[in-house]
């Protein structure tokens, strides 16, 4: 589905900070997230993404800045009840089955208790409802904490960290959930700190550092223009020759290889210029960054304490690809 | 939704969570025990124990008393017999019960949970103690009860009068039950509100009904500033309120006791409602 966030913004934030005495939790979060899209929240433990998604969900009261969340302040039950949230660890009362869990949430939420059975089936936790949350495993609390998210059959779901703690299995089961999830209308907000799943499961993507939004735009836009990958002998001749070719914007030597910032499309003007000059190529091949390897780069460079980082690496709106 | 709806569905999960809750129903249990061994079965024995001992020229005094602790187990003063109860033991209980329904919610991190659900800080604590005010009632109804049944024992031992307390009697201790227990209940909620935690309310309240306010009245005997503070304490209020039923002995009249009691309730309230409102849910 066509990211159509700039026509129909389901989340705006803007300048959204929160201070908890001298130290900035979340400093300027100005970010939009329209209708239908997955949208990645990146960022390393402690980056400000749990603090801002209390925000969003009225949790917490911003220090400064604004927010709205389906067109409602941040909290307003007119918004909640479209709204469906799982912030950190799965939290329910331990005395009560799984089932019975939700059917107090759905009280809460004003949603019949028909809906229980919907939701149970959805995630695959029927056959283990009736037992008490604190005999579940974590994967299990996972499940039924989406469950409870999914209970409003909202319009917007929140996820955070939805595979913490999770076996392999449990991830990919997790991550195919919300891709189901994700398709149709609903909009995604999903954040983690593993790059995979954001890669895997989001249209676009934001990456938050120090409380901070340092880069934002698709997840293709985020890895970047492709590259190629030359394995040539010997290897320095072949990065002198390869460093004066035009179009060329880099060149780095890893692993025995050499890593070409050029587009793919001038691979066989390479190849040619490189066999011209007496080199040995014996592999060429295009390679796009991973998204582990932008973020890295990105969460590495340093600025000031106190100082903004460089502006965020912002592409225009691209079509999602979905 | 309006918000009448959000309270109304607020209420129906607390009522949800509060009875199929373990430790609800033990602390009812602990207080009928209280109720039925304290004013009951202790009493008993202590009758038994002194006619036994009985001899010579204490024999007079000692029959006053026995007699004396007769009548008070006799069905028709039966409400003078558990209220003080509901007060003393039922206190504490009510303050135990308060700080559990709160604060367990900070400790399992369900307060998040709720409020990403749909009802509003207000509606959440609305519908909490619109749950809790029937159960307090039940706790009261059965407290009451119990004092009946034991009563009724004592009597038919004692080939007493079996007649019961007039209805309106039994209503006015309902009520005035209720109130104790609600009071000190809020107590607790309050106090698990601010401080995030039931443990540490349980632990502060315990402290402050068990132990200051027995500070402050021991002092009171002495000091007339003491007594005036002693005369707005919660226990002391409740205290003069209980001792209406066995035709007074307070130094403060149980319509002001009724008054101080429900202005510590609507307190208790409005911090809770209000601490719930403005503070961050972390």
């Amino acid at each position: 589905m066509p990211s159509n966030h700039a026509a129909e913004p389901y989340i705006v934030t803007r300048d959204l900070t929160k201070r908890y005495g001298s130290r900035a939790a979340v400093e300027g979060i100005s970010l939009t997230v329209g209708r239908g899209e997955v949208y990645g929240f990146l960022g390393p433990n402690g980056a400000g993404k749990t603090t801002t998604l209390r925000m969003l969900l009225g949790l917490i009261k911003p220090t400064s800045g604004a927010a709205t969340v389906l067109g409602a302040a941040p909290g307003d039950p007119a918004g909640l009840a479209r709204i469906g949230a799982l912030v950190e660890s799965p939290a329910f009362y331990p005395y009560l089955s799984g089932r019975q869990n939700l059917r107090a949430l759905a009280r809460y939420a004003g949603v019949g208790d028909g809906r229980v059975a919907d939701v149970l089936a959805t995630v695959d936790l029927a056959d283990r409802a009736d037992d008490k949350f604190s005999t579940y495993s974590l994967g299990m609390k996972q499940r039924l904490g989406v469950a409870g998210a999914l209970l409003k059959d909202p319009a917007l779901l929140i996820l955070d960290e939805p595979t913490n703690g999770l076996d392999p299995r449990g991830m990919a089961d997790m991550r195919d959930l919300i891709r189901r999830l994700g398709q149709g209308d609903r909009t995604i907000l999903l954040s983690s700190h593993l790059l995979g799943e954001i890669e895997q499961i989001c249209d676009r993507a934001c990456v938050i550092q120090d409380g901070r939004l340092i880069a934002e735009n698709s997840v293709e836009a985020l890895r970047g223009p492709g590259a190629l990958l030359v394995r040539a002998t010997p290897l320095d001749q072949a990065e002198r020759v390869a460093s004066t070719l035009p179009g060329v914007t880099s060149v780095r030597v890893a692993d025995g290889a050499l890593r070409l910032g050029v587009a793919p499309e001038r691979a066989a003007a390479i190849n040619a210029a490189l066999v011209g000059a007496g080199v040995a190529v014996s592999e060429l091949r295009p390679v796009q960054e991973s998204l582990e390897a932008v973020f890295l780069h990105l969460t590495e460079e340093p600025h000031a304490p106190g100082q903004p980082p460089a502006p965020p690496r912002a592409v225009a709106p691209q079509e999602a690809r979905r | 939704m309006n918000p009448l709806a959000l309270v109304a569905g607020s209420y129906r999960a607390e009522w949800l969570k509060l009875t199929r809750r373990p430790a609800i129903w033990v602390l009812g249990i602990l207080l009928c025990f209280g109720i039925l061994t304290i004013g009951y079965i202790l009493i008993g024995v202590a009758i038994v124990v002194i006619e036994r001992s009985a001899t010579g020229a204490q024999d007079a005094a000692q029959s006053i008393a026995a007699q004396s602790l007769r009548e008070g187990l006799l069905p028709g003063v039966m409400v003078s017999q558990v209220i003080p109860l509901l007060s003393t033991f039922g206190g504490p209980i009510g303050l135990i019960l308060g700080a559990l329904t709160i604060g367990s919610e900070y400790s399992w991190g369900t307060l998040k949970t709720i409020l990403t659900q749909r009802p509003g800080r207000l509606a959440l604590i609305g519908g909490k103690l619109l749950a809790l005010a029937p159960i307090l009632l039940l706790f009261s109804g059965v407290a009451l009860l119990l004092g009946l049944l034991g009563s009724l024992i004592a009597a038919a031992l004692q080939g007493a009068s079996l007649t019961p307390p007039s209805p309106l009697e039994l209503i006015k201790g309902l009520a005035a039950g209720w109130l104790i227990l609600a009071v000190w209940t809020m107590f607790g909620v309050a106090l698990a509100t601010v401080l995030r935690s039931s443990a540490l309310a349980i632990g502060l309240g315990l402290i402050y009904s068990l132990v200051l306010e027995s500070v402050v009245s021991g002092v009171a005997l002495f000091v007339e500033q003491a007594n005036q503070l002693r005369n707005v304490l919660l226990g002391a209020n409740a205290g003069a309120l209980s001792s209406y039923f066995s035709g007074g002995g307070s130094t403060i009249p149980p319509e002001r006791a009724t008054l101080v009691l429900l202005v510590y309730l609507a307190l208790f309230v409005a911090i809770t409602a209000l601490v719930i409102r403005v503070r961050d849910v972390a």
